[in-house]
């Protein structure tokens, strides 16, 4: 029953509770979003592509990271990538790209600060304790424009909550270094952390259909009188607090979409995962509850967007269980020292074994049409620091995995001839998600080499 | 060694290196900027003198690295010839902040630059500031304006606590608050993301089946005891459908598991076993004989049937054994008060034979005479309690209600008059205000519709307050004015009587009004002595303890202590109890220091602390017993005040080891309310160093690193402050020798104040930099209290807390009472 107890037990696949696992195809056929999505054009309905990206904090020993090429042109994966040699084919290991709202510039200190906050957004944060001020992030541009196509526009995930206390890092607010996902200049996506219930804000409780029809209604009712008061209170109030208002709204309409989909087609079903109450203690058990929590909402078409945090930036977490005793973000300062980068390899190594379990998860999904959940999807991996010793904010390690539905050839090291923003490649994998954007952060046009 | 030369004279009297507004942010990015601005126009004077004055002095000292063409640190601080345009652009308030910093620390310039007298320093700072943020403290006041705020997940938990009377925590589930200036209530901070909204639905929904229940879905009593249940005591023959004839002098006893006090029903079944004989009267009596309950009853009717007969009785909660005896006789029984013999006159054994008999299958007895059997009983029945006692409902149960519709099966009439009458009080102080009638009609008819639609009245409830509970009303504290509000003579408007209630609890309560303070808004009584009066209560309520949960643990850093780590080869296990401990130690200190009305500076001085048996043990303090908080004198110990907290000497140490610099370093930002300027960019911190320096002491490693003019100006003070600490290690315990060297606990702040130890660096801190203490607190209380970063103008309203609490010595409750009445607390600009 728990999960806890066998990590790598045959339970965890997605099975089809209820109709049985003789019903999984034509159930799986039946929750293809062409069926689910009443409003998808025929062209997206026939191959949505889904966007995950996934974030480590405090950059990477950059020579154990960086793969090369061999005389036929193959890319040869490097220590640390060598955990995703199987899918080798199907992933871009991209080199080059920078994000240069993330340096000091006049702002001083705060590097691991600007480094999450500028991962996927490429603004800059603005440097204070109170008024944060970012830009959207490359996710929530995707699940702006996909709102009324899934469940829910994007699940946002982490293993570690917000600190609670002051600044994060040098004056920064912990917003910077807790959030990767924005959906505004001013409003972060706060993460889930615990695996079960990032279950069930995807699938419920397991209510049977009934009840669930019971409780829509009742919630359809509630909404309405709530909103209701929203309006007689919006029109009392002006500025800052209209914004806050609007964010309630925002939620209102959501959950009223959420409704009306549920009504409108076959709420998905529970897939069978078994995902124990609580927080996981160990941290394998729990990046890889949340990367089957993410495989398992593309798999449903339950939503198309996904983000993880694997740590805040600037992390200090201890990996005891690869032999490390030093804590990450101290040991990322290593000064060269042969026994701590020797530590922080562990580390990015182990952080990638955990990455490939998502890749090996997403590519035993059929995702239809001869092609696996991977193939349909773009998975980012990367960190907003390259040399964390030093607080690289350029050349950063980046791994894109998955073709986004045969967009984008893989099984490639694509080291542009200059420096590139990062923003660029999020032009360009927004334009794969079908949500083309004009600009992101600093971008600057779109990274011409991943095409 | 080292030199304090360079350190400000003016920083070597009063304070160290603080100056009024050092810590106020500046005006904050984008359309904050203009607005403080505008608030400001009154700063000319100050512009001009910076120009003729201050420049120069820049231009003297800082130019040569910080050009337009050469821009060390990426800085150029040509601009600041034109201040007023380049302070009124969100990176110039950024800017210039730090570059204030730098000059008034003395971080800058560095010391091997040609470097600007003391007097000059000051000049060129005190120039900066007045054309920054100068405004002159006149009588237009500036209270400015809060962004509307959301509850936080304490708040939240707090606010359910108080509307329903049960702790029921509801927002543990949500996601972490985000901080904003220092403070997770921080209405520019705290967003609402759908997924929080969706939670936010779930949880309403899952208090409101916890605040109200059906009493009909209450497990009750209903047990039927068959006839091979009785215990029969005598002579017995059962009959074809299992009755129990009685002999005339058997008797029978039954027993049941009564739940809880309360008045219950007992229903016997059975008759006299010949047709036309007499009436029976069937006695039920207690263990003791005492006749509690007396039945009549007919011929049973021959056959499987029965005659039935029932009485109440109030009966308390535990095992209740009676006995059933049939009265042949006409003797006088009274219930209640006569005395039945033949039950007293059942043996022990007796009755555990009867007791043993009832585990056995019945059988059918051969053929026998009624008449020498002339009773038959065939089964006891005891159901209730018929009103269930109020301690199974939850304490809201009542309140919400207080009237009932009319039920017949599945129709609830007067639905809505009742669910009005249950609603409005609950609104009311769920929203903080008087609630009218449009405004309440609408939860009224989602009760009476969901009623409708479920065929019951308690899910009609229930949507109603899970609406509530998500209304923005609830869930956001809004401050809009009313439609007749005056505005005064500065174009500010006063908070209306329910606003001001709501921000005084939330302040003190971090949670919702309570009832004497929401019924003297409500009657419009909050004038200023009222108000004074409920400060006085509230912080004698045990609810303000949350000011030291939610206040003084933020302003401390005393969350970070859950979430630390220590290196458990050196210091052992280090248990969540422990961590918990520490930090009611320093929760506890405030609230003394609060309550009994003592100077902010007994924070820093107290000889004596507030432990229990696992951190005295920590602290090798003797005669301390039990899991329970006592006041323990620490006069013979190193030990005094906050400072020596383990707390805080814990959080501010490494895993491994102490930081004098971070202990330093929280003293500067915590006590004297100065924020140290960042480190130049690519300056490795210290921590990382140590391995270079191999076989020195840790002071050494320090003062090695202070040889680096970019370093030693602001390590010069924050070590200074941290190694008055030393003799306490990484975990707070005290030592006298750290890795085999004697600890050097002594240390000079600037002016030539020498220390040693913990103690003296406490004395002197209070009396030297007590002003500078209560501004830090104050500052720290107003951001607080009203939820936004301080801003320039909150200078003068900081500036005059202080001074009217000077006279008392800067009391705790006097700063908590000033901000309470200061303008940004009680007033806000449209």
């Amino acid at each position: 029953m728990n999960a806890l107890a066998q990590p790598n037990s045959m339970n965890r696949r997605t099975l089809l509770r209820g109709a049985g696992v003789a019903m999984a195809l034509p159930w799986l056929e039946a929750m293809s979003p062409a069926a689910s999505s009443a409003f998808a054009s025929a062209e997206q309905a026939a191959a949505p592509v889904r966007m995950a990206c996934v974030f480590f904090p405090n950059g990477a020993i950059m020579p154990k990271w960086k793969p090369s090429v061999d005389e036929e042109g193959q890319l040869v994966l490097s220590p640390t990538l060598e955990p995703l040699e199987t899918w080798k084919s199907k992933i871009n290991v991209i080199a080059g790209l920078a994000h240069d709202n993330g340096r000091a510039k006049a702002d001083g200190a705060g590097d691991h600060a600007r480094g999450g906050a500028t991962f996927l957004t490429a603004a800059r944060p603005v440097k204070t304790s109170g008024n944060i001020r970012l830009g959207i992030s490359v996710d929530q541009v995707a699940a702006t424009a996909l709102s009324d196509q899934t469940q829910l526009p994007s699940i946002e995930l982490g293993l570690l909550g917000s600190r609670n206390a002051g600044s994060c890092d040098s004056g920064y607010s912990c917003a910077y270094s807790s959030n990767i996902s924005w959906r505004n200049t001013t409003q972060p996506m706060p993460k889930e952390i615990i695996p079960r219930a990032a279950f069930e804000r995807l699938f419920g409780g397991g209510e049977n259909k009934m009840k669930q029809r019971a409780i829509n209604a009742s919630r359809q009712s509630i909404l309405d009188v709530v909103s209701g008061d929203a309006k007689r209170l919006l029109g009392k109030v002006g500025g800052a607090d209209k914004r806050k208002l609007d964010e309630y709204f925002t939620g209102v309409r959501e959950i009223e979409r959420r409704i009306q989909r549920t009504e409108q087609a076959d709420a998905a079903s529970m897939p069978d995962l078994e995902v124990p109450m609580g927080r996981p203690e160990a941290f394998r058990e729990h990046v890889r509850l949340m990367y089957d929590i993410m495989t398992v909402a593309f798999e449903t078409d339950t939503t198309r967007v996904a983000t993880l945090m694997l740590d805040t930036a600037g992390g200090n977490r201890r990996y005891t269980e690869v032999g490390v005793k030093g804590a990450h973000h101290q040991l990322s300062h290593h000064r060269n020292r042969e026994e701590t980068v020797a530590d922080i390899e562990k580390i990015d190594r182990y952080l990638v074994e955990q990455f490939a379990y998502f890749l090996e998860r997403l590519d035993q999904t059929d995702a239809g049409g001869g092609r696996s959940l991977l193939d349909q999807s773009m998975v980012l991996y990367g960190s907003g620091l390259s040399d964390g010793n030093r607080h690289r904010h350029e050349d950063l390690p980046i791994v894109l995995a998955g073709s986004a539905g045969g967009q984008f050839k893989t099984g490639r090291y694509i080291t542009p001839e200059s420096e590139r923003p990062m923003a660029n490649l999020f032009l360009s994998m927004l334009d794969a998600m079908g949500t083309p954007a004009e600009s992101i952060g600093d971008s600057t046009g779109r990274l011409t080499e991943l095409a | 060694m080292i030199d304090f030369r360079i350190v400000p004279t003016a920083a070597l009297t009063a304070s160290l290196m603080l100056l009024p507004g050092g810590p106020l942010v500046a005006a904050g990015p984008s359309g904050e900027a203009e607005k403080v601005k505008a608030e400001a126009p009154n700063n000319l004077e100050q512009v001009r003198q910076w120009k003729q004055e201050g420049w120069p002095l820049l231009q003297t000292y800082c130019l040569d690295c910080h050009n337009e063409d050469y821009q060390e640190a990426e800085l150029d601080l040509s601009v600041y010839a034109d201040i007023e345009s380049w302070i009124a652009k969100p990176e110039g308030g950024q800017s210039g902040k730090r570059v204030l910093d730098m000059i008034r620390f003395g971080a800058m310039p560095p010391e091997d630059a040609e470097l600007p007298s003391d007097d000059e320093r000051k000049k060129l700072g005190d120039l900066l500031d007045e054309a920054m943020y100068g405004l002159v403290c006149d009588d237009t006041v500036r209270p400015g304006k809060v962004t509307a705020r959301r509850l936080n997940k304490n708040e939240y938990n707090h606010a359910i606590r108080d509307l329903f009377g049960m702790d029921l925590r509801p927002a543990d589930a949500f996601p972490s608050d985000e901080v904003g200036a220092g403070f997770d209530n921080n209405g520019d901070i705290l967003s609402v993301s759908p997924m929080l909204l969706e939670k936010y639905l779930t949880a309403a929904e899952s208090i409101a089946q916890k605040v109200v229940i059906d009493p009909d879905t209450l497990p009750r009593l209903d047990v039927d005891l068959s006839p091979d249940k009785l215990w029969v005591i005598g002579d017995v023959r059962n009959g074809s459908f299992f009755g129990r004839f009685l002999a005339p002098d058997a008797l029978t006893a039954v027993q049941f598991d009564v739940p809880y006090d309360g008045r219950y029903k007992l229903e016997t079944f059975g008759g006299s076993s010949v047709k036309g004989d007499k009436e029976y009267r069937l006695a039920i009596c207690d263990s003791q004989g005492r006749l509690v309950a007396l039945m009549k009853h007919n011929f049973y009717g021959g056959g499987g049937r029965a005659d039935h007969e029932s009485f109440d009785l109030e009966l308390k909660a535990g095992k209740s054994s009676f006995y059933c005896i049939p009265i042949e006789d006409d003797r006088e029984l009274v219930v209640g008060e006569t005395v039945i013999e033949e039950a007293q006159e059942v043996s022990a054994e007796a009755l555990a034979q009867a007791q043993q008999n009832a585990t056995e299958p019945l059988q059918k007895s051969p053929k026998f005479k009624p008449e020498e059997f002339p009773f038959m009983l065939r089964k006891v029945i005891l159901r209730g309690p018929k009103k269930m006692p109020r301690h199974l409902f939850p304490p809201s149960q009542f309140e919400l209600t207080r009237k009932m519709p009319r039920r017949r099966r599945d129709r609830w009439d007067d639905v809505a008059a009742a669910a009005r009458e249950s609603l409005r009080p609950l609104m009311q102080r769920a929203f903080r205000r008087p609630i009218d009638d449009a405004e309440l009609e609408p939860y009224v008819k989602l009760a009476e519709d969901r009623t409708q639609q479920s065929g019951d009245y308690f899910t009609g409830l229930r949507s109603a307050i899970t609406a509530i509970l998500v209304s923005p009303s609830f869930l956001f504290r809004v401050e809009a004015p009313e439609d007749d509000a005056p505005v005064d003579k500065d174009g500010n408007y006063r908070l209306n009587d329910w606003q001001m209630a709501s921000r005084l609890s939330f302040f003190l309560y971090s949670s919702i009004p309570d009832e004497r303070l929401l019924d003297d808004a409500f009657k419009g009584k909050l004038d200023d002595q009222r108000v004074s009066d409920h400060v006085q209560r509230m912080l004698s309520d045990p609810k303000s303890d949350a000011l030291a949960t939610e206040f003084a643990e933020q302003w401390l850093g005393l969350r970070n202590v859950a979430e630390h780590r220590v290196d458990g080869e050196q210091f052992g296990a280090f248990p969540e109890s422990l961590r918990e401990s520490m930090v009611e130690e320093s929760r506890r200190l405030f609230l003394h220091v609060l309550r009994e009305d003592l100077p902010v500076t007994e924070l820093l001085v107290s000889d004596y602390s507030f432990l229990n048996r696992e951190l005295a043990q920590h602290y090798g303090v003797d005669g301390v017993r039990g899991d329970e908080f006592q006041r323990v004198s620490l006069a013979n110990t190193a030990r005094r005040g906050v400072l020596s907290h383990a707390s805080v000497l814990t959080l501010t140490s490494n895993p491994d080891r102490t930081s004098p610099v971070q202990r330093g370093k929280w003293i500067l930002e915590n006590i004297l309310g100065t924020t140290p300027p960042e480190p130049p960019p690519g300056v490795p911190e210290l921590e990382d160093a140590k391995h270079d320096t191999s076989g020195m002491t840790l002071r050494q490693q320090l003062e090695l690193h202070r040889a680096d003019p970019a370093c030693a100006a602001c390590h010069r003070v924050m070590d200074q402050l941290g190694f008055g600490l030393e003799s306490f290690d990484a975990v707070g315990r005290f030592r006298d020798s750290d890795g085999g060297s004697k600890v050097d606990d002594s240390g000079t702040l600037p002016g030539g104040r020498r220390f040693a130890g913990a103690s003296e660096l406490a004395s002197l801190l209070a009396a030297s930099e007590s002003e500078n203490f209560a501004k830090t607190v104050t500052q720290r209380l107003l951001t607080f209290a009203i939820g936004r970063e301080l801003r320039p103008s909150d200078r003068c309203h900081v500036d005059k807390i202080v001074a009217e609490a000077a006279g008392e010595g800067y009391r705790l409750s006097d700063l908590v009472r000033g901000v309470v009445f200061s303008p940004p607390f009680q007033q806000y600009s449209p």
